[in-house]
């Protein structure tokens, strides 16, 4: 065989990927042929040198994190449309929300003063007619009293 | 339990099975990409990549192939797709073993080993992968599938499919050129 054909072979014959008879052409080839057992020779040298003993060692956290991703976009494709709009509209509904609870409050001040009002003249009201003792005329108190509701 | 047992079972539901197929294939697809890209962090976001991809196809796999062969196959494909868009980008980063030796997740080197022959390793492992960007890709996949991987001429046929004798001849012609790029090494 010639040496052109044996050292095409050479490669399966190094992977052991040769079937037998084209294994014992090639061995028999190199124990005679000094340059395709110098060839071959080099391709064991060439073949050593890949062998570089690197192996990069998995994340330990490597499945957790597949199946971490997986279930995020899982439970983005099924979410249903109102949670997006919920999402997207967030701000807007705060925003809303704060409005509200301004013009809520600006309704209550406008309203709580009168209210404060009729609950004083109640207050008054009670004091006066039924809860206390009539004050003694010409007392400091009395006259307060009687110029307060003079003035009402 | 073998690999189709574990499809099956994930396709009737037990997603679990796939955390087994994950445990038993990441090294293989990690260091797969690592080849390809050189470059530890890429190799382990490209990694992370391929189980989602696998995850999410699992339920479409159909068994005509063996799960392996369809795994390196997305492997390789995700890998070199990667190396294209880098040189399209041409942001081709240095093999930086050092790099990846110094982070948490770390490369399986001899630490008893004095420092000069980590440091020569290192310098090897470069040449090495430079020597291997400089094949073509059908001699790049053939030559990494089979010297690092491990894998027959009949498994790389099928993953590249291709016939025997074309994986014959593209490790032959890699082979080649390699020994004359790294001949200075082989003096």
């Amino acid at each position: 065989m010639k040496c052109s054909v044996i050292q095409q072979k050479l490669s399966a014959c190094l992977d052991g990927e040769l079937e037998d008879s084209q294994n014992f052409l090639v061995e028999s080839h190199l124990k005679t042929c000094q340059t395709c057992a110098t060839e071959f020779e080099k391709l064991k040298k060439m073949d050593a040198l890949l062998d570089d003993g690197v192996r990069l060692r998995p994340h330990p956290y490597l499945l957790t994190r597949v199946k971490a991703s997986v279930r995020a976009s899982l439970e983005k494709q099924t979410r249903p449309l109102w949670a997006f709009l919920h999402k997207g509209l967030a701000p807007a509904f705060v925003v809303a929300g704060l409005l509200l609870g301004i013009v809520i409050g600006l309704q209550l001040n406008d309203n709580l003063p009168s209210r404060a009002t009729t609950e004083q003249s109640a207050d008054y009201s009670i004091i006066d007619a039924n809860f206390v003792e009539p004050l003694p005329s010409g007392s400091i108190t009395a006259t307060y009293v009687g110029l307060v509701n003079s003035m009402q | 339990m073998k690999d189709e047992q574990l499809v099956t079972a994930f396709q009737h539901g037990e997603r679990d099975a796939f955390d087994k197929l994950v445990l038993r294939y990441q090294d293989k697809v990690l260091n797969t990409c690592f080849r390809f890209l050189g470059d530890a962090d890429e190799a382990h976001d490209a990694t992370q990549d391929i189980f989602i991809k696998v995850y999410r196809a699992l339920d479409r796999f159909k068994p005509r192939a063996k799960f392996s062969t369809w795994l390196y196959r997305i492997a390789v494909n995700h890998s070199l797709n990667l190396v294209r868009s880098k040189k399209r980008r041409s942001r081709l980063r240095t093999f930086s073993l050092l790099g990846a030796e110094q982070s948490q997740i770390g490369l399986i080197v001899d630490h008893a080993a004095h420092p000069d022959s980590r440091i020569e390793k290192k310098e090897r492992s470069e040449c090495v992968h430079r020597a291997l960007e400089k094949l073509n890709e059908e001699q790049r996949i053939a030559i990494i599938l089979h010297r690092f991987e491990d894998l027959s001429y009949k498994e790389i046929a099928t993953i590249m499919n291709t016939s025997v004798s074309s994986v014959e001849s593209r490790l032959f012609r890699a082979r080649q050129k390699l020994a004359k790029l790294l001949q200075f090494m082989l003096d």
